[in-house]
């Protein structure tokens, strides 16, 4: 009788050890299992990233060839005032300035016109604003400085003076 | 699952950026950007007609609509204060959920997403109730915002700071119209601000200012005209002034030119002067001066001293000036934090503080580059790049290369670092032998060659015979630990040497190119027997002749010309022959014009020009 209790108790203590090991081992399925889900969550967030950086790419890439030449147009415009204005003082200046604004036009450069229209502060930059008693109020009553249009793109804001109305007398 | 988005939401200026690929980027504003960088101005407009602009458009019909625009209203946040326009009332938090609704429209546009959350910067000096009103701006507005921080430690989170251990900081911020010192100090993931200090009426704007000033007296003096009443001339004047004062940031002198300016009785004027960048310094000289106090007062209320400071960063568009960061550096003792842009690192470090809160940062930190390019040495020593220079890794690329001889029965692979095409002028990284090649005629093995390169840095290289299957492979550890200096060192080498190296590279193009042909001749010679005439092999053997005569004696011009010769007369032979081969095809068939054309001998040719699209393999078997 003995004996079989000794032997109950051996086979106890083999069947707690492996049911510890079980557990240890069902604890460490678990973590990998939960690492691998948040690896596999990652991943997916790096592809949709890339998939979207590239999308990005291929539409700004359009943007950049149809866009190109805007920076230098951008940085010429200060050459086309001294020329207008040079121009005001000299014929020859004059065709000088005509022949570049032509190859500019060809491009797809177009001045703002701006005098005479409602005030827009998507094309013009108001400077100060004039009382007027002929202009409705809120048009373009002056402009200082020439805006430009790049493919219909603004390259540089018309800089205007605003017509507003003679100051009311004083009741 | 959208992206939470980083907005710094200033006083003159504000801008947001996110997380792409684990990297911060700022999101464009959809008006475009100006000219100092990617922001756009904190104005707030409501017309008459019931509209509301925000940014660059609210800004361009200020002087129209003075009533209605509203800029600055940072300054107002967490106090009672209310803007009435035409019959209604907005709160402070009202106006600042009109900016913050244009970033979240714009950030929806650039991510194709929706867009729910946020952090928002705000000065470290802000209390409750103006951080609460920055909160309910954000409500407002569409957007939860998930956590307020400190734009000084926004500023830290973009250059890195928290990753380097303990630190006291001190951060310098000056913009367009303030100047905010902070000092903090960080560790374990912790900011906390010990002082700050400042002057609110001093930024860019006071330098413009002095600039312009110095123009307009030095004309009047040298003119006798005074511009200030031309507003078209003050507009020029004061857009060339500014882009000179940015352009004196990189270089020590720089013209002006108005052309035209003005015209008086005597005629019209112009305005040419050279400004030089000590000239600018010199004017702004008491601008500077001012930023000393609140340095002084900041060290003075954290208790600390200069020399406790281990960092220095520096945030708004002026100090990307020289003359400011010397002078920081030189009351510091100690140079400044540089590699971000102090105009964009605020918005840049809430993206990053957003990242973390969204989860996307968690071990994925930002994914390392190889700083020069890797290849093998080829035929000729030359050096044959695999992986390019500042490529992302983990990366991977294979490629197929061939034999030298014939019968070459291994290939030594020679791991080459660096930018120069002659593999002698690169560093070797390693080499080993892949043997058991099966003997055949040069040119016909194929070898892949592939470079792994894991997230560790480490560098495995392996050569695998495709017939066989065998394979070698090296691994390389730490690939000799270059500096930064040295890896720049070694780039500007390679633009130096460009033009000799590409010389010379050409030159052992030409000689592999006689080798390539002299072979491919030999051989066509054997296997044409009979077909070629006793004329053709004369003349095919004494151009064979003159080519070796040629390589012997090295110079370039005549190697080239020689390989020209002998490959016009292996045309007139090959063409010979597929005339032959078509013409007794043609006996053969009973029926008609099925000929092959004579051209194709240009294949036969073609096939002895593969040194272009196969690179080969040294062998250093002698």
């Amino acid at each position: 009788m003995a004996e079989d209790a000794e032997m109950s108790l051996e086979q106890k203590e083999d069947q707690c050890d492996s049911e510890a090991k079980i557990e240890e081992l069902e604890l460490q399925l678990c973590q990998a299992r939960s690492l691998s889900e948040e690896r596999l969550d990652l991943l997916m967030h790096c592809r949709a990233d890339l998939d979207n950086v590239l999308r990005r790419s291929a539409r700004e890439k359009e943007e950049n060839v149809k866009y190109a030449s805007e920076k230098l147009i951008a940085k010429l415009l200060p050459v086309l005032d001294s020329l207008d204005q040079a121009a005001k003082h000299d014929e020859g200046t004059k065709v000088l300035y005509a022949q570049l604004l032509g190859i500019l036009s060809a491009e797809g450069l177009t001045a703002i016109d701006a005098v005479g229209k409602k005030f827009d502060p998507y094309q013009h930059e108001a400077l100060f604003q004039v009382e007027t008693g002929e202009l409705e109020e809120g048009t373009v009553a002056e402009e200082i400085q020439k805006g430009y249009l790049f493919n219909s793109r603004v390259v540089r804001f018309s800089k205007v003076a605003v017509a507003k109305p003679l100051n009311a007398a004083k009741i | 699952m959208s992206k939470i988005i980083g907005i710094d939401l200033g006083t003159s200026n504000s801008a947001a950026a996110v997380l792409i690929g684990g990297r911060p980027t700022i999101i464009p504003s959809a008006e475009g950007t100006s000219i100092g960088g990617k922001a756009f101005p904190s104005y707030v407009a409501y017309t008459k007609e019931g509209q509301v602009l925000v940014g660059e458009p609210a800004k361009r019909q200020s002087v129209t609509n003075p009533e209605g625009t509203v800029q600055g209203i940072k300054r107002k946040m967490g106090t009672d204060y209310k803007v009435k326009v035409y019959g209604k009332e907005y709160s402070p938090e009202d106006v600042s959920a009109q900016i913050l609704r244009k970033i979240k429209t714009d950030a929806e546009t650039y991510l194709a997403d929706t867009v729910d959350k946020a952090v928002i910067t705000v000065p470290a000096y802000f209390n409750d109730n103006q951080r609460q009103a920055t909160k309910d701006a954000g409500t407002i507005a569409g957007l939860e915002v998930v956590r307020i921080i400190n734009e000084p430690t926004a500023a830290a989170l973009a250059f890195g700071l928290d990753k380097v251990g303990e630190h006291k900081i001190m951060v310098f911020d000056l913009g367009g119209g303030t100047l905010d010192v902070t000092i903090m100090e960080i560790g374990e993931g912790v900011f906390e601000v010990r002082s700050t200090s400042g002057d609110t009426q001093l930024g860019g704007r006071d330098m413009d200012e002095r600039l312009t000033n110095y123009v307009l007296d030095r004309f009047k003096q040298e003119s006798g005209v005074d511009l200030r009443g031309d507003s078209m001339a003050m507009q020029r004047l004061r857009e060339a002034v500014e882009v000179v004062k940015i352009e004196l940031s990189s270089v020590l002198q720089t013209n002006l030119n108005l052309p035209y300016i003005t015209a008086d009785a005597s005629g019209p004027k112009h305005l040419s002067m050279t400004l030089t960048r000590s000239k600018l310094e010199e004017l702004i000289q008491d601008v500077m001066e001012r930023c000393r106090g609140p340095m002084v007062q900041a060290l003075k209320d954290s208790k600390l001293e200069k020399a406790d400071i281990g960092k220095i960063i520096l945030v708004g568009g002026p100090t990307r000036m020289p003359i400011v960061q010397e002078f920081v550096k030189s009351f510091m003792g100690k140079d400044i934090e540089r590699g971000v842009d102090p105009m964009e690192c605020v918005a840049m470090g809430a993206a990053i503080q957003a990242g973390v809160l969204g989860g996307e940062v968690k071990d994925l930190l930002l994914l390392d580059v190889t700083p020069l390019s890797l290849g093998i040495e080829t035929l000729g020593a030359v050096a044959t790049k695999l992986i390019e220079r500042n490529t992302t890794i983990p990366t991977r690329n294979s490629q197929v290369f061939t034999t030298a001889a014939d019968n070459q029965t291994s290939v030594e692979v020679n791991v080459l670092q660096g930018e120069r095409p002659l593999a002698k002028d690169n560093v070797s990284l390693g080499r080993f032998t892949l043997v058991g090649i099966p003997p055949a005629p040069r040119g016909i093995p194929q070898v892949e060659v592939t470079f792994d390169i894991d997230a560790n840095g480490i560098i495995h290289v392996s050569a695998k015979d495709l017939a066989t299957k065998k394979e070698q492979r090296i691994t390389i550890t730490a690939p000799h630990k270059l500096s930064r200096s040295d890896i720049d060192a070694k780039i500007k080498d390679a633009e130096r040497f460009a033009a000799d190296d590409l010389k010379r590279k050409e030159e052992i193009e030409v000689k592999n190119a006689a080798d390539s042909l002299l072979y491919a001749s030999e051989k066509m010679l054997k296997e044409a027997g009979d077909v070629a005439t006793a004329e053709q092999k004369d003349k095919i053997e004494k151009a064979i002749a003159d080519l070796k005569n040629a390589q012997t004696g090295g110079d370039i011009s005549e190697i080239k010309a020689k390989t020209e010769s002998l490959q016009t007369s292996i045309y007139e032979l090959s063409s010979a022959m597929y005339q032959k081969a078509a013409q007794e095809q043609q006996a053969q068939q009973s029926q008609s014009g099925q000929g092959a054309g004579p051209d194709q001998g240009k294949e036969q040719g073609s096939s002895d020009q593969t040194v272009d699209a196969d690179y080969e393999v040294v062998n250093d078997k002698k």
